[in-house]
């Protein structure tokens, strides 16, 4: 078994809805995201981007890509970070030293720190929230806690808290059941009959970075829709344009 | 009880000053967590990851130092591998310092033993790393032992000294270089970082610590040893002299043959990178390839090396190879590995700094890393240990020949 994502960006809007239901989900403190969304190319979100061809807004939204050769996992001195059967890269909280190779080895940026106690950050914050129980897998490695300890690194896990102990889940991934536009897809990679599957092998899809050599499992979707708003230009109306022009 | 000289005294008490000042701006950042420093996410290591590397390069020299002089059995050496081997042991325990100061949660460091991944350049680390400091201490010892000879004899030591030491030279000396390769691993294997991925890193890092650590053993050399005795063997100080400037032109060509590949590819990334390089941090590449270049001409033209002119090279190699180190992460975290072409102009994705600050930004695509006040305090504990051990050193042993 082999979980993996696929996210429609035809389909993204870049709501950023997913973004705050992993942090919600997950008690991320101020500061922290396991998730994120941007626009393409612009320096500012939904805003679009000029090309020769007119203005364009493209998203992208980035978590952990679970990567098959997963260089954080390779690069961690106490084996924190692992591969679980059902191939997913976790943290063990307990064995985390907080040394952040990982992090200088993650090309995605999606590995966060604790750099302070995250349970004093909320406390100050004045709210608490998050799913409030511990996740250990094979009852010894301490996969996910609500409060976790202040100088460890910590990333999305393919929401382990849902998953049954046969690796089955009962509820799948709060970013797939949140995306207000079905973007997102869970399954398992090795099942040929899984949608992931059908659709990582019937469409025209593209994984980040590729040529790190790192093999993600979260696959993109191509976006085929053309999002000019404005256009094309002739080439004197080019020059005068800035690439990041805001749309009102 | 013998009466301990002024100044070795005064250095005991500022290296144990600097240890307590260490200490306490370390608890202090235990209890606060990491955010007392200027790290964040898209910039995890900083000073504390720059001085390990620093110290591991200056714990090269003194080992290197006790074992040309016993390789190639040269006498006028001899007199100064006490302090070098100190000064080693002191620098290696140093780096050891520095690193769990980088440590997030510095009390789980037991599972390094315990769960350990064998795949991991870190761990490699820290195996060479504890077996260097049971190299230093051997070579300690050893260097000692003439002065427990009585003891030693009684023992029933059949071998003179002098071939242990020659013995142990053969294991001491690629030891001193392997710490050096095996640490820049940790940089060189990630090919995700443009400005560490490169095969050339692990051997500029022997340069580098030849050149560093044989100008700090030059130094605790001009400090310690007595002045009649640091001049009948100028020979000695004049060879260390010159196999470090012989490092830094081998250091300076290898940073150059670094850029050529960079600038060569042209890509947008590396485009970045070079900005960074030689425009963001332009002033700090300079003075990393200048400040070592004006040493290597003093200490090769230096004619008949007074104890000013050696001492003004090494501080000038120090000071240099430290920006150096500072140098491998300050570029190579600025340049966030994922980037897009978008409307053909590279565009970065950003990260998450991982703290909140009303009216400062969350996503950084650059990072502005300046150590904080703390940073610096908890930064003077493993020199201000290397002071201490040295000071105690002098006071307790004979590091001279001929010392009473």
């Amino acid at each position: 078994m082999r979980y993996c994502m696929v996210i429609d960006l035809d389909k993204c809007i870049g709501c950023q809805t997913c973004a705050v239901i992993c942090k919600m989900h997950h008690a991320q403190p101020q500061g922290t995201w396991w998730n994120r969304v941007f626009t393409q190319g612009s320096d500012y979100h939904q805003s679009a981007v000029g090309t020769k061809d007119g203005f364009k807004i493209e998203y992208l939204p980035v978590s952990c890509q679970m990567c098959d050769n997963a260089p954080c996992e390779r690069v961690c001195p106490t084996g924190a970070t692992y591969k679980n059967e059902e191939g997913m890269i976790l943290v063990d909280y307990d064995r985390c030293i907080g040394c952040r190779t990982c992090m200088a080895a993650c090309p995605y940026g999606v590995r966060q720190f604790n750099w302070k106690d995250p349970k004093k950050a909320k406390e100050e914050a004045g709210y608490a929230y998050g799913y409030p129980f511990d996740v250990t897998e094979k009852g010894k490695r301490l996969v996910y806690t609500q409060d976790r300890p202040a100088g460890v690194v910590e990333k999305c896990t393919f929401c382990v808290e849902c998953m049954n102990a046969d690796g089955t889940y009962d509820a799948l991934p709060a970013c797939v059941r949140a995306c207000p536009g079905k973007a997102r897809y869970f399954g398992d990679l090795d099942d040929p009959n899984s949608e992931v599957s059908r659709l990582v092998s019937s469409k025209q899809v593209f994984r980040l970075k590729e040529e790190y050599g790192t093999e993600p499992k979260v696959y993109y979707i191509s976006s085929t829709k053309s999002k000019n708003v404005e256009g094309p230009w002739t080439e004197q109306s080019w020059e005068n344009k800035t690439p990041n022009t805001i749309i009102p | 009880m013998k009466k301990l000289s002024a100044k070795k005294t005064a250095a005991l008490v500022i290296g144990a000053a600097m240890c307590a000042a260490g200490l306490a701006a370390w608890i202090y950042q235990l209890v606060q967590g990491m955010q007392v420093t200027n790290l964040r996410n898209s910039f995890t290591w900083g000073l504390y990851m720059g001085s390990f590397e620093f110290f591991i390069a200056m714990a090269t020299g003194g080992i290197l130092a006790f074992s040309i002089a016993y390789l190639w059995n040269i006498e006028t050496l001899k007199p100064f591998v006490k302090i070098a081997s100190i000064g080693s042991l002191a620098s290696v325990v140093a780096a050891g310092v520095a690193i769990f100061e980088d440590l997030g949660e510095p009390f789980h460091a037991l599972y390094m033993i315990i769960t350990p991944n064998v795949g991991s350049p870190l761990f490699w680390d820290v195996v060479i790393l504890t077996l260097y400091v049971i190299v230093c201490l051997v070579a300690v010892v050893l260097t000692l032992l003439p002065d427990t000879k009585k003891h030693v004899h009684d023992r029933g030591y059949r071998m003179t000294n002098e071939e242990n030491c020659r013995r142990f030279s053969f294991i001491a000396f690629p030891m001193a270089f392997l710490l050096n390769i095996i640490t820049s691993f940790m940089f060189a294997t990630q090919n995700t970082r443009e400005w560490w991925h490169s095969a050339l890193i692990p051997v500029n890092a022997c340069a580098e610590a030849t050149a560093v650590g044989l100008s700090f053993t030059i130094l605790l050399c001009v400090l310690m040893v007595r002045h009649e005795i640091f001049v009948e063997n100028s020979d000695g100080i004049r060879l260390l002299s010159r196999i470090a400037a012989a490092s830094i032109a081998a250091y300076i060509v290898m940073s150059f043959i670094e850029i050529v590949p960079l600038a060569w590819s042209g890509t947008q990334e590396s485009r970045h990178l070079l900005h960074l390089i030689f425009h963001t941090y332009g002033p700090l590449f300079w003075l990393e390839i200048l400040l070592p270049l004006l040493a290597m001409i003093l200490f090769l033209v230096g004619g008949g090396l007074g104890k000013e002119l050696v001492s003004v090279a090494g501080i000038l190699v120090i000071a240099g190879i430290f920006i150096q180190r500072m140098m491998l992460l300050l570029p190579a975290f600025n340049s966030i590995p994922l980037t897009l072409p978008v409307a053909g102009k590279l565009w970065t994705f950003p990260i998450a700094v991982g703290t909140f600050t009303e009216g400062e930004d969350v996503f950084v695509r650059f990072w502005n890393y300046v150590p904080t006040a703390v940073e610096w305090i908890v930064g003077i504990l493993p020199v201000g240990l290397i002071v201490f051990v040295m000071a105690a050193a002098a006071i307790l042993f004979r590091l001279n020949p001929g010392e009473e």
